[in-house]
């Protein structure tokens, strides 16, 4: 696994070399880049980390960034630095789901306080993404036909009913719904249920 | 490796070759020698405009025209090699205007047009000497006949090249003339062009007058038209006497013996014509920025109150502070991790330095920012100018419903001072005076300027309704960073004031009768001398 990395953009070069200076010295792993455009091509998906954006930039502003990071369904934590005083973009920001910002000059501690806080968040959500995926992944173990069993089971039918639906006997939709729970690492209907929501979730046509 | 458009290679091959065919009048056989020869010019205007990667095109074109105008004049290896020639010696000419005395894609200064003229100078006089050498090896020029075909290609090409790049960068953005047709211009235009026509017509149509006689009469409408119109009108002029010419002497017969002299007039046309033309331009220029940067200048000094000067300048403050902290602490970092790495921790303390010396010069470029302007003395009218702060206020005073009053009946003399810096001080008391009642929320919204007049000096106050000042704060208002406004860098007042000081003045402030605020400034009726 790849070690997180505080990404920095901000257009001026000695604000960049400065942060990037004091996070190494305090032990973080650190990537910069002088505008969006920069960041977007050389990010990875997989590194785990969080993002330290200046709003003020000439091309593509630190909003836009964010609003482009949306687009494209990045969810690395947001850290906003505004000018002092710049309430209203803060603000933005916030509502766009950034999860914290700085004001320039920035105290470092307070910084050191808000890294640490959204390396923690990434970590979190990546470690619950995780252990979800694995989850969803049990699903691609299911034959069609216990997929078809859990689907009706999930939509609240009895096992008759599914034998009725599918044309085949009672006894059968019981074999199939056992093998289907064992696969799934199920102990009840309610996880089964549990897990075809989230999936549905993920992808809106069931997987 | 950029791509040609074919659009841009097929016009260019299909001109170069109806360039070729229409200036292919009088050639001197073999080598179709013509009294002014417009290809290379477009070749050049190709690659200083298009770039130079459409060079293979020029080997095409010269070949093509060769074959098509001039039907296989000589034999191949000869045609391969001229056309080789060509392509190198216009590429070499391109590249060495654009990178090595980097002329951009236009003809704008004297420098420009110097540099133009002698490159393309030199250029042509190299390919004439080596392509009438090369025509010369087999045979088809005499020995003896080798500098005179050499000068007469040489000045053809470099007519062509003078009358027609300049004209094609002047005109291949913008197609737009450098007139506005209003009906005087019209009547300038249609003199001017009948000025030309009157001096072809009186060069060629007297039968008395000898061959070229009376060439100079170019020289008039030509001069007329560079002035008026600089280097755009001058180069379609050129244009226009060159075709006239050209018709003229296809018209009117020719003289072999007159071919050089010919050539040489319409060198010496053009290249009046151009440097002229350049002059007027570049003057012209040179006016329109300053037009341009006083106006920029006048504009960001009457906003200087307003929260963007004020917002930029944190920001260009803010860069470096965060910066310098950063190193430092990072300076202090590595010293508490002991045995620091003295190249890091020096390099990072260098860093430091330099960000605290980046914030100074923020600092030093708005003092200047506001001295620039100390030079403008001049014999203003203060009512006048009051007037123009108070109507640039006006959409926000009305918006709160506040009543600026002025009273100018009394104002009798002129006042020697800077308009533009007594206009920044004007626009921030009224600004300051409409923020102070929009935020006490005043029952009366007034604001008066008074203007009393006395024997050294003028005095002008200004008076709000608003909440007054703080008797506490009143000794320190003026200094700097002293803001009761949220978004406000209290450097509003510090400037004023020191802007009228520059004047020899001085800005104070009081309570006024009924509690508002009340600042009164000073001004003596000629400014101190201000640079002392």
């Amino acid at each position: 696994m790849k070690r997180p990395t505080v990404f920095i953009v901000d257009d001026d070069a000695s604000v960049r070399d400065s942060l990037a200076l004091l996070l190494g010295l305090k032990g973080f792993d650190t990537r910069a880049f002088s505008c969006a455009e920069d960041f977007l091509a050389a990010y990875e998906r997989d590194t785990p980390g969080c993002l330290l954006l200046d709003v003020r930039m000439p091309g593509m502003s630190g909003l836009d960034l964010q609003a482009e990071l949306g687009r494209r369904d990045i969810r690395m934590p947001l850290v906003i630095v505004t000018a002092h005083g710049d309430v209203a973009t803060a603000r933005k920001a916030l509502k766009a789901g950034a999860l914290d910002f700085l004001e320039k000059p920035i105290d470092d501690e307070i910084l050191l306080d808000v890294i640490e806080g959204a390396l923690a968040f990434d970590a979190d959500r990546r470690g619950a993404e995780d252990a979800r995926n694995v989850k969803l992944r049990r699903l691609d173990r299911l034959t069609p036909r216990e997929r078809q069993v859990m689907e009706y089971l999930a939509d609240g039918s009895h096992n008759r009913q599914i034998a009725e639906a599918l044309g085949i006997s009672p006894r059968t939709v019981e074999v199939y719904r056992s093998r289907m729970m064992e696969k799934l690492q199920a102990r009840n209907l309610a996880d089964v249920i549990r897990l075809v929501l989230e999936a549905r979730e993920t992808s809106p046509s069931g997987r | 490796m950029p791509i040609m458009n074919p659009r841009v290679a097929i016009l260019f091959l299909l001109g170069y070759i109806f360039l070729d065919w229409v200036s292919y009048v009088h050639p001197v056989l073999p080598l179709g020698i013509t009294p002014w020869n417009p290809p290379p010019g477009l070749s050049l205007f190709l690659l200083l405009k298009f770039g130079l990667h459409y060079w293979p095109l020029l080997f095409v074109a010269a070949l093509g025209a060769d074959l098509i105008v001039r039907g296989t004049p000589a034999p191949w290896p000869v045609l391969l090699e001229a056309a080789a020639l060509l392509t190198v010696a216009y590429t070499f000419a391109a590249w060495a205007l654009q990178h090595r005395f980097q002329l951009g894609g236009r003809l704008v200064t004297i420098r420009d047009l110097g540099i133009f003229l002698a490159v393309t100078g030199v250029i042509t006089l190299l390919v004439a000497a080596a392509y009438v050498a090369l025509f010369m090896s087999v045979g088809q020029v005499p020995p003896e006949e080798y500098f005179t075909s050499m000068f007469r290609r040489w000045i053809g090409d470099l007519n062509g090249i003078l009358v027609f790049t300049p004209f094609m960068l002047a005109y291949a953005d913008n197609l737009s003339l450098p007139l506005n047709w209003k009906s005087g211009t019209i009547v300038e235009v249609s003199l001017q062009a009948a000025a030309v026509i009157g001096a072809l017509w009186v060069i060629f149509g007297l039968a008395e007058t000898r061959e070229f006689m009376f060439f100079y009469l170019l020289f008039l409408p030509l001069i007329w038209i560079a002035v008026r119109w600089g280097l755009r009108g001058t180069t379609l002029a050129l244009v226009g006497t060159q075709l006239g010419l050209i018709g003229a002497v296809q018209l009117g017969g020719y003289h072999a013996a007159t071919f050089v002299q010919f050539q040489f007039l319409m060198l010496a046309l053009c290249v009046t014509g151009l440097v002229l033309g350049a002059v007027v331009a570049q003057r012209e220029v040179v006016e329109h920025e300053l037009r341009a940067k006083q106006s920029a200048l006048n504009r960001a000094l009457q906003f200087a109150s307003a929260g963007e000067m004020t917002s930029a300048l944190a920001h260009e403050l803010n860069q470096p502070m965060t910066a310098l902290s950063n190193y430092l602490r990072s300076c202090q970092l590595m010293i508490h991790a002991g045995l620091p790495d003295r190249q890091q921790l020096d390099d990072a303390i260098e860093n430091a330095i330099a960000q605290a010396r980046r914030a100074g010069e923020v600092v030093h470029r708005l003092r200047d920012f506001f001295r620039q302007g100390s030079t403008d003395l001049e014999h203003i009218s203060l009512a006048t100018l009051l007037q123009d702060v108070i109507t640039s206020v006006q959409p926000r005073a009305e918006q709160a419903d506040i009543r600026i009053n002025l009273d100018t009946r009394n104002v009798r003399r002129r006042l020697v001072a800077d308009p533009t810096q007594l206009s920044v001080v004007f626009h921030n008391l009224l600004s300051n005076a409409i923020e102070s009642i929009v935020s006490s929320n005043a029952e009366r919204r007034q604001i008066w300027i008074v203007i009393m007049e006395r024997t050294d000096d003028v005095a002008i106050s200004v008076e709000d309704t608003g909440s007054g000042i703080p008797e506490e704060i009143m000794p320190t208002m003026f200094d700097p960073f002293m803001t009761d406004k949220p978004e406000g860098m209290g450097l509003g007042l510090t400037i004023s004031r020191g802007l009228v000081q520059a004047h020899g003045g001085e800005l104070s402030v009081q309570t006024a009768r009924d509690g508002g605020a009340k600042f009164v400034l000073t001004l003596p009726w000629e400014a101190a001398t201000l640079d002392s």
